[in-house]
């Protein structure tokens, strides 16, 4: 059972069946988790309470009978509650022919048919009349509130599910109740557009209509319910990893639409609108049908027998430091695993990188310099349940990671968890932030270490968190100390009484000076920023600094706090755990380790030693592909050109190779530079895992058959594999999962069974509107390495007992006055764009998100790339970073 | 600015639209807010709404949207309560304001009959505002609470009842320049 030591139980019974649930939990919730439902429509698992809609009555038997609405009334002790009992019934039925007197009931071109809550909830209380005369049926006609939303308001019961989730679950309060009474309805503010509003598209408002009164533009019209086959999967865009459905129409073997799905996964039924309506992509008639091979210079369709052949022929003759490989961001860990496998074991080069944002490669973090790793080191849910006080720094999350930042401000808005929005300009988060910090253009590095430097001055330190497992102090007070009040805010722009303000509240976790616990420590505070934002030169001394404010407050090992350099896409953090860089191998250990090497050389039954030094990153290989130093390359999944601020200039250097082989699933400017391009399949074609950023391993599962002649990256690789000599080490990508489990440390006693079990059922919400979970729930919600083989079920929480190292180095950054990046780095402001990502060749296929996306028309054609210029460039939004660092590469 | 301001010249009825979304309309708006200074915001809302509509005739968006920004209450919240209260308009309106009351007594009594004498002497349905600008007609579908007058009419804030069809023609040819919101039965 849960983990009760911290929650009082309740006893009841629920039809006869005993039922054990916390205090505070709901009837209707009880009864859910005893496998009993209850008909209802304005209840809605983590909404407040409302009791509006009167069909979800029970009996209800305390000191005296009762028919009362169970979805607000609180368990107690010994309640007996009848669920179906004729009078129950009846009371239930009244409540579903009061709504049916005014319902259309056009079920047979409802798009909601046949998964309607009315339909069945009028089926399930034996509705038998329909009393057309009782008055006019309401009639509305089909209306558009947005390019995402539609509604057809005479179907609408007046649930107020849509308006309460907008407001409480995403926090964008973007639609209302106008008018009373009988003429009710719902809209967006004095009728506007919903694109005007603070809507975000994420659709949820969609999803839990339990009627068909708000649609799906991109759904409408174009399926029926009953004939889709729904496959669970997880979303390929950002990292925060959300659980998902593809819903595919069994005849046409296409996808219809994604849905979330209540109580799974992280996002617990919440996506973003790249979640929602970017599928698109993946059924377009420009996806690559066949292997392209370059023949006279231009590049023609040819078979995979050829295609392979011709690979297999060329790439030995680059073994070693003349071959370099980019890998996948958005690729499966399975993938990014073999193609590491290929590039270091094979072709026997250690250069190989991704696109960790901007186009640009993964720099040494400074966090691994402070810690042993880079890894966020706490989890996006134990975040928002748990923090006193969030930090967010020089990062639209908004952006990059939307589905985090609704569960944030709910943390901020329910629980009074206290958000320091610190950003050059003005975040959506800014609004509803406790703090809202403008610094300089910049200026991150010098704000941190100075808001850390104050926070020593003032001792609101946790000295025995200090002594025990931090080493270095003294040196960096060496170095912090020129860090005073004043310098700060010259060097930032923040008032020193902004910086004083910011101080306390990050150090004592929102709770005030006196909120000292028993322990000494105060309630957690936690760090948070895209990591994108450390890609540039000098981006190691924002991580010391983050790094710095975290240990002296011992905000690190325990819930709800944590440095959280978030990785931007969907498997980023996959990509750098399978050794997808050139510094470091899988599970993060150092290439200039001979002992790590060693041990993958035997892992991978290897003649000869792994190649010592470390390699090149994307900016390097670049560099090296125009002196010539490097001959060919390998890029899977990726676009460097597109991703590029000077896509000319990649474009260049690509052109300078003697051999490119680039995989995807369309023909990108990348492409168009390549010898041999290998048509991949996307991730709805395949099996895999995904790592979230917040280190969330995740299985993907295939719904759809392969696109044309595609098929996935890892079984191109062991078709070249076959090709080049090598037996054939894998026919399942599961095989190669056990693989990983076996090699990487992190992801130790892995497998299918684990996860699949492990991701499906959010078991920690029993109904109360907030709680906080313990560790042990939080694990339930998935895998989260690092994993060990006695204990597959991860750790949510990095660094409880110990850093990789025994102790963290602080690292100090020594002041600098009026030290601001390089005069004319920073340039014009990045519109960030809340539905396109990376370089849009996915989203930029998806009509639906283009056409939300203002000016998305010129910015997403497939074409699109060179012409629009840097401040239009989607790359640069990738880092959510409203500024962008125009530097060539 | 200005050509904002031109712009946002329509004419609903015949009447001009009070709001011109000027600086001086904004100003004014500001100035009813801080009248409410050191009140909660939810507490001071309908007070406010009522200033508002006393000064335009109704509530006009750009003036809610104000008052959204400064009192930190979401657009749909404004736009929640302006439609929710039957007395608040989110359209300008006519010099004068009739509602023909439709509540259950005032129905049998003979409202509906009042409301057709209404609407062929102003010529304009439920809802509309003559042509002129002088006539807004609205149906009450609530209860004036005070059903003994049953049918009533409410002009300008002042309940007449119980009225004949004549009655209320020689009402409507010669409306009483009363203050709004004094109750004279
Ligand atoms: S799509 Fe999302 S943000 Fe927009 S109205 Fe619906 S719930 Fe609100
Ligand atoms: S539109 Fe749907 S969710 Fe919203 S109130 Fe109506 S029935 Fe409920
Ligand atoms: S893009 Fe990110 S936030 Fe949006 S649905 Fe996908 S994983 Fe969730
Ligand atoms: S579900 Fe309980 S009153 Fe609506
Ligand atoms: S019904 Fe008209 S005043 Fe009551």
């Amino acid at each position: 059972m849960t983990q009760e030591s911290n929650v009082e139980m309740v006893n009841l019974e629920i039809d006869g069946k005993p039922v054990r649930v916390p205090k505070g939990t709901f009837v209707f919730r009880a009864a859910a988790m005893a496998g009993i439902n209850i008909p209802n429509f304005c209840q809605y698992p983590d909404l407040r309470p409302f009791g509006a809609c009167r069909s979800c009555m029970c009996e209800i038997v305390t000191r005296r009978s009762n028919i009362d609405i169970s979805c607000s009334t609180p368990v107690s002790e010994g309640m007996k509650v009848f669920t179906r009992s004729p009078k129950v019934l009846e009371a239930q039925r009244f409540a579903v022919e009061a709504l049916l007197v005014d319902h259309p009931i056009d079920c047979p071109i409802c798009d909601k048919s046949g998964e309607c809550e009315l339909q069945n909830h009028a089926y399930y209380t034996n509705v038998r009349t329909n009393n057309p005369l009782a008055r006019p049926k309401n009639s509305w006609e089909y209306e558009t509130l947005s390019e995402s939303v539609m509604i057809k308001r005479d179907r609408c019961v007046l649930c107020g599910r849509c308006v309460r989730v907008c407001d409480e679950l995403v926090g964008s309060t973007a639609l209302a109740w106008a008018n009373r009474g009988n003429d009710s309805y719902i809209d967006a503010a004095f009728g506007k557009d919903l694109k005007d509003s603070p809507c975000v598209s994420c659709g949820l408002c969609i999803e839990v209509c339990p009627v068909g009164a708000l649609l799906n533009t991109s759904y409408h019209d174009t399926a029926r319910a009953w004939f889709l086959k729904k496959v669970k999967t997880v979303c390929t865009f950002c990292g925060v990893g959300c659980s998902m459905e593809l819903h595919v129409e069994e005849e046409t073997g296409r996808i219809k639409r994604i849905v979330g799905t209540q109580d799974t996964g992280i996002n617990n039924e919440q996506l973003c609108a790249r979640g929602f309506f970017g599928f698109e992509f993946v059924q377009r008639d420009d996806r690559l049908q066949a292997p392209l091979v370059r023949k006279d210079g231009e590049l023609v369709e040819s078979s995979w027998q050829e295609a392979l052949s011709l690979v297999a022929e060329r790439l030995p003759r680059y073994q070693g430091d003349s071959f370099a490989a980019i890998a996948g961001a958005h690729s499966t860990n399975e993938e990014n695993y073999l193609f590491g496998k290929f590039v270091r074991g094979v072709m026997r080069s250690n250069h190989i990188d991704f696109d960790a944002g901007m186009g640009r490669g993964v720099r040494p973090a400074g966090l691994r310099d402070v810690f042993g790793s880079d890894a966020p080191m706490n989890g996006f849910v134990d975040v928002y349940e748990n923090a006193g006080c969030v930090l967010l720094i020089g990062s639209n999350l908004s952006a990059t990671h939307p589905v985090f930042t609704y569960k944030l401000q709910t943390a901020v808005r329910r629980r009074g968890s206290k958000l320091i929005v610190a950003s050059p300009q003005a975040v959506p988060l800014s609004q509803i932030a406790t703090l809202d910090i403008r610094y300089r253009e910049g200026a991150e590095a010098d704000l941190l270490n100075g808001l850390a430097a104050l926070i020593a001055r003032r001792e609101l330190v946790a000295h025995d968190f200090l002594a025990q497992r931090v080493d270095g102090l003294h040196e960096w007070w060496q170095a912090a100390q020129g860090y005073t009040a004043h310098g700060t805010s010259a060097n930032t722009g923040v008032p020193v009484e902004v910086l004083e303000q910011a101080a306390e509240i990050y150090a004592t976790g929102g709770s005030g000076v006196d909120g000292r616990g028993a322990d000494g420590l105060f309630p957690p505070s936690a760090i948070f920023y895209s990591s994108a934002l450390t890609l540039r030169d000098g981006g190691e001394n924002i991580d010391y600094g983050a790094a710095a404010l975290a240990l002296l407050t011992g905000n690190v090992g325990r819930p709800g706090a944590g440095v959280n350099s978030l990785k931007t896409a969907n498997n980023s953090q996959g990509a750098l755990d399978m050794g997808c860089v050139p510094f470091l191998l899988p599970g993060e250990r150092p290439v200039e380790d001979p002992e790590s090497r060693r041990a993958l050389q035997q892992a991978w039954s290897l003649p000869d030693p792994l190649p010592a030094r470390p390699g090149l990153g994307l900016e390097g290989m670049l560099d090296a592909a125009r002196s010539g130093r490097v001959r060919a390359m390998y890029i899977m999944g990726s676009n460097p050109v597109e991703a590029s601020s000077n896509p000319q200039r990649v474009a260049d250097a690509l052109g300078h190779l003697d051999f490119l082989v680039v995989q995807d699933m369309f023909l990108t400017q990348t492409g168009r530079q390549a010898d041999v391009v290998l048509p991949a399949c996307s991730w709805a074609e395949k099996d895999g895992t995904f790592t979230s950023a917040e280190r969330r391993i995740q299985r993907v599962n295939k719904a759809l058959t392969n696109y044309g002649q595609s098929i996935p990256d890892w079984t191109i690789l062991v078709h070249l594999l076959e090709r080049m000599g090598f037996e054939r080490l894998y026919t399942h990508s599961d095989q190669i999962l056990a693989e990983i489990a076996a090699v990487v440390p992190s992801y130790a006693g892995i497998n299918r069974r684990v996860l699949e079990r492990a991701g499906n059922v959010m078991t920690m919400r029993p109904g109360r509107v907030y709680r906080n979970p313990s560790l042990d729930e939080i694990k339930r919600l998935g895998v989260q390495w690092p994993t060990t083989d006695a204990d597959p079920h991860g750790t949510p929480v990095l660094y409880a007992d110990s850093f990789p190292n025994g102790k963290a180095r602080l690292v100090g950054v020594p002041f600098q006055a009026g030290r601001l990046l390089a005069d004319g780095v920073y340039r014009g402001t990045i519109r960030i764009s809340l539905y396109h990502q990376g370089t849009g060749t996915m989203t930029g296929r998806c009509p639906t998100l283009v056409s939300l996306d203002e000016g998305g028309a010129a910015d997403s054609s497939p074409e699109r790339g060179r012409g629009v210029g840097m401040l239009r460039s989607p790359n640069l939004q990738q880092s959510g970073y409203s500024t962008g660092q125009l530097t060539d590469i | 600015m200005d050509n904002n301001a031109t712009k946002r010249q329509f004419y609903i009825g015949g009447i001009e639209d009070p709001w011109t979304g000027s600086q001086q309309d904004r100003d004014r708006v500001l100035s009813i807010l801080r009248g409410f200074e050191g009140y909660d915001p939810l507490e001071a809302l309908i007070p406010a709404l009522h200033e508002l509509q006393k000064e335009y005739g109704y509530i006009p968006e750009e003036a809610a949207n104000i008052i959204s920004q400064e009192w930190q209450i979401p657009a749909t919240d404004l736009f929640g309560v302006v439609t929710f209260y039957a007395d608040f308009r989110t359209e300008p309106r006519g010099r004068n304001m009739l509602w023909i009351c439709e509540g259950a007594a005032c129905y049998f009594m003979g409202g509906p009959q009042l409301g057709q004498a209404a609407q062929e002497k102003l010529k304009i349905e439920y809802g509309e505002t003559t042509l002129d600008g002088e006539w807004t007609l609205r149906r009450a579908d609530f209860c004036y609470g005070a059903c003994h007058l049953a049918p009533l009419v409410d002009l300008n804030h002042t309940v007449f009842g119980p009225l004949s069809k004549d009655e209320l023609g020689r009402l409507i040819d010669n409306p009483p320049k009363e203050p709004e919101g004094s109750h004279k039965l």
